[in-house]
């Protein structure tokens, strides 16, 4: 069974402007795909329409054989995508340590357990765990990011650009 | 109409109002500003002043205009220090500490914390010094401060505050969590007003009254600042009361215009105000 399987997906930036027409993806668990194009091919669409960020007109997409189409971002995130945008992707007045307790959110009993695996995966953030996100370095921002996106130990983490951070 | 009628006493009226306070916040935000979010910030704003003043006249309507108080027996002040505390004061602040205040990163009901920090702040300025004041205010503050830096909810209130689409992917309900911040808020306001009314007499105006400083605190403060809020509303309560040396009390209201023209003039995001990232 396929971790993700988007099929034919229809979507865009209102109903004059469809910047998806019948894309279609399918990963296998613990494959890595990148999905490569010029700019304005709109991968980024692609990513967002699989969050639940964008609506998508027409499509299908299930998520270990579970249907999320018709879910928005939340119940996405809460059938195990994890989307990390490319900008604003951390609570900037929020402490590097309660910015992972947050994306624990979903599973609380859990949480404290996560950061502590997360601060042993990266020891910066460690190092900078009561330092507010909004003073980390560009670099370190997506760091936090990346772990904020593991927090909830998704079945499929989706991250716009990655070469571009 | 609790104290009176049902003799449930102050403990019963402060509850009554927390949950009275609670529905109706909740009921004006479902089915009244809601749906107006789509037109922007400002418009919300102005609503919700609109709001106010249909509430406002609602209890003018049912209840009358006149000026109402608790029949409490009274109690000589305590003198502590050669500073005069009165006792109704001190179980004020044991009830505001019992029960908590929580400021809501967003909306109005943001405003009408603020709006019950300054009503505390200007009374009890006035009826005891600028020290006591901070004390009390303080006090209830840290239940507030510990409830949104310590608590999940309290750490989701303030990301969706910040940031509700990057939440929205962490699996947070923003209105769910705007629901539960407008019914802590709109209910600890009510209450607020309960204990108020038992340092003091009350009428359906008196928050209109203290609206112009209620604003003047949280841009002094800083918009979206908890510590802004309690800063800027001790700061103008203090102000208010020390520019009587000099001023006549009549124009007391314009420390209030005069702190806004200041702080937008020179520092628009308010002294412990921060910038976004």
């Amino acid at each position: 069974m396929s971790a993700l399987h988007a099929d034919r997906l229809v979507a865009g930036y209102g109903a004059a402007e469809q910047i998806l027409k019948g894309a279609s993806v399918r990963v296998e668990p613990g494959e890595i795909v990148s999905i490569i194009g010029p700019n304005g091919a709109g991968k980024s669409t692609l990513l967002k329409a699989l969050a639940g960020l964008l609506r998508t007109a027409s499509g299908r997409i299930t998520l270990g054989g579970r249907d999320v189409t018709a879910a928005n971002a939340m119940g996405r995130a809460r059938a195990g995508i994890s989307f990390v945008p490319q900008e604003r992707n951390v609570f900037g007045r929020l402490s590097v340590a309660e910015n992972l307790a947050i994306s624990g959110f979903l599973d609380p009993a859990a949480t404290s357990a996560r950061v502590e695996e997360m601060f042993a995966r990266y020891p910066m953030l460690a190092e900078k765990r009561r330092a507010a996100a909004r003073t980390l370095s560009g670099g370190q921002r997506q760091i936090l990011a990346m772990a904020m996106g593991l927090m909830a130990n998704p079945l499929l983490i989706s991250v716009p650009s990655p070469a571009g951070w | 109409m609790v104290t009176t009628h049902l003799g449930w006493g102050a403990v019963g009226a402060v509850a009554t109002a927390f949950i009275v306070g609670g529905l109706v916040g909740v009921i004006c935000e479902e089915a009244g500003l809601r749906r107006l979010y789509p037109a922007g910030a400002l418009t919300v704003a102005i609503a919700s002043i609109a709001l106010n003043l249909v509430l406002e006249n609602v209890v003018r309507f049912c209840f009358g205009n006149d000026l109402r108080g608790f029949d409490l027996p009274i109690t000589p002040d305590l003198v502590l220090g050669g500073i005069f505390v009165g006792t109704q004061q001190l179980q004020n602040l044991w009830l505001a500490i019992a029960v908590g205040e929580i400021g809501e990163p967003c909306g109005v009901p943001r405003l009408r914390s603020f709006a019950s920090v300054v009503h505390r702040a200007a009374r009890w300025s006035r009826s005891t010094t600028g020290a006591v004041s901070q004390l009390l205010i303080t006090d209830r503050s840290v239940v507030m401060f510990a409830f949104l830096m310590f608590t999940r909810f309290g750490r989701a209130m303030r990301a969706v505050a910040e940031n509700a689409d990057l939440a929205r992917l962490k699996g947070i309900d923003p209105r769910r969590i705007a629901m539960i911040a407008v019914l802590l808020g709109a209910g600890l306001s009510g209450a607020g007003g309960v204990l108020l009314g038992l340092d003091t007499s009350i009428d359906p105006l008196t928050g209109y009254r203290v609206l112009l400083s209620v604003f003047a605190a949280a841009v002094l403060g800083g918009l979206g600042s908890i510590p802004g809020a309690v800063f800027g509303a001790l700061a103008l309560g203090l102000a208010e009361e020390l520019s009587l040396l000099v001023i006549p009390s009549t124009y007391r209201s314009a420390v209030g215009f005069f702190a806004i023209l200041l702080m937008l003039t020179f520092r628009p995001r308010g002294l412990l105000g921060e910038r976004s990232v």
